[in-house]
């Protein structure tokens, strides 16, 4: 039985790429990297990273497809494998950056959020760095300054067509615990960007 | 929800009610509508204790999709440059074996991969099995027989003198037709 938002067509496509057919595995790659590549982006919060987790990912997905389950979502699946691979990523460099004596302050401040820019720096003043920074930019690194768990949460929400139910069993937590995470995601992100309040309109 | 109850220091769970769902109903369609801003920090606590207690209201807030397209706290990250989407594809194509193997699917991919031929090996092993031990009628010449599996008395009628209890030791039960003399 397949998973009502799961593609027929996808089976046919999981059922040749486990027999290594590269067009298919070309074309399922070319079909979930973006969505991939966006999860990692928000968990990691640098890009070289979030390739290299993306990369990672479909290499392990390729490896064990014959484990896969027909008729169950690809995207999911591989989400999860994209997710959890992000956040090793995280907790590598963390326990990398604990290791270092040079790395002691490593340009976050007490409440996580990054040091502002030194002087001399591209943004030599608050008011440049404004102007300069796009609202992604900022809501990308506001992002990356969450804790892992939040920031694991809120960047499955950011895709848009997992279901709650698909985020819990990816991040393999309860359904209220997704949603208590993502409200104090949102919140945290609120108020580290209030003052763009005027820019961040709802879209319609 | 576990409630003491006196000194004694009773403990006793009480099952989720549909009370507690209607309490917790506006919470619960604030979230599936992704107005989170509508919400307290306490709202959402009771609402995750809920939801981790009540698989109805789970069920029924899993199904729904985030409303994060229309959410201004989510912006489409830019995706890389053709370019390094096809270095990327080189590294994977190079990397990843040619065959899948359920070897490196983990164990619960070995189990789901290896369900059907296990359970029609184990069900031929049954048939053989069943098919052995099971013994054929024997001529007699009087009648025939035939060891049951399973025998259960449901009353047994004997004759004077003679005691309907089952000791120790084998014990052969003779189920005969009505018409029929027991053997000597």
């Amino acid at each position: 039985m397949t998973a009502p938002n799961v593609d027929p067509s996808e089976d046919v496509l999981i059922a040749r790429a486990v027999h290594g057919d590269a067009d298919a595995r070309r074309e399922l790659f070319e079909r979930f990297r973006e969505a991939a590549y966006a999860a990692a982006l928000r968990v990691t919060g640098r890009p070289e990273d979030a390739l290299d987790v993306v990369q990672d990912a479909f290499i392990k997905a390729f490896e064990s497809l014959a484990g896969f389950a027909r008729g169950a979502s690809f995207k999911t699946w591989l989400l999860r494998i994209v997710t959890n691979r992000a956040l090793d990523l995280l907790r590598a460099a963390k326990v990398r950056r604990a290791a270092s004596l040079d790395q002691r302050n490593d340009g976050q401040d007490r409440d996580g959020l990054p040091d502002p820019p030194a002087r001399g720096d591209e943004y030599e003043t608050p008011g440049a760095g404004l102007e300069r920074m796009e609202l992604g930019e900022r809501l990308a690194r506001a992002v990356a300054s969450l804790p892992p768990e939040q920031r694991a949460v809120f960047a499955l929400y950011a895709d848009g067509e997992l279901t709650y139910a698909d985020i819990a069993k990816i991040v393999g937590i309860p359904i209220g615990t997704v949603m208590s995470r993502l409200f104090h995601a949102r919140r945290r992100l609120t108020e580290m960007l209030g003052d763009l309040a005027p820019t961040m309109r709802r879209k319609d | 929800m576990a409630l003491r109850d006196g000194p004694a220091a009773q403990w006793r769970m009480t099952a989720v009610t549909t009370r507690d769902c209607a309490r917790q109903s506006d919470a619960l369609t604030a979230l599936r509508e992704g107005r989170f801003d509508a919400l307290t920090p306490d709202a959402v606590a009771a609402a995750e204790a809920h939801l981790n207690h009540c698989a109805a209201c789970a069920d029924k807030l899993g199904a729904a999709r985030p409303v994060s397209a229309s959410d201004p706290l989510v912006q489409a990250p830019r995706q890389p440059a053709a370019a390094q989407w096809r270095r990327a594809w080189a590294v994977i194509a190079d990397r990843s074996p040619s065959v899948s193997s359920i070897w490196r699917a983990g164990r619960a991919g070995i189990l789901r991969s290896a369900w059907t031929p296990l359970a029609a090996a184990a069900a031929c092993v049954m048939m053989v099995v069943s098919w052995r031990f099971a013994a054929p009628p024997v001529e007699s010449g009087l009648w025939s027989l035939a060891a049951a599996g399973d025998v259960r008395v449901l009353e047994m009628d004997v004759g004077e003198g003679v005691t309907a209890m089952v000791g120790d030791g084998p014990t052969v039960v003779w189920i005969l037709e009505p018409e029929m003399d027991a053997p000597s």
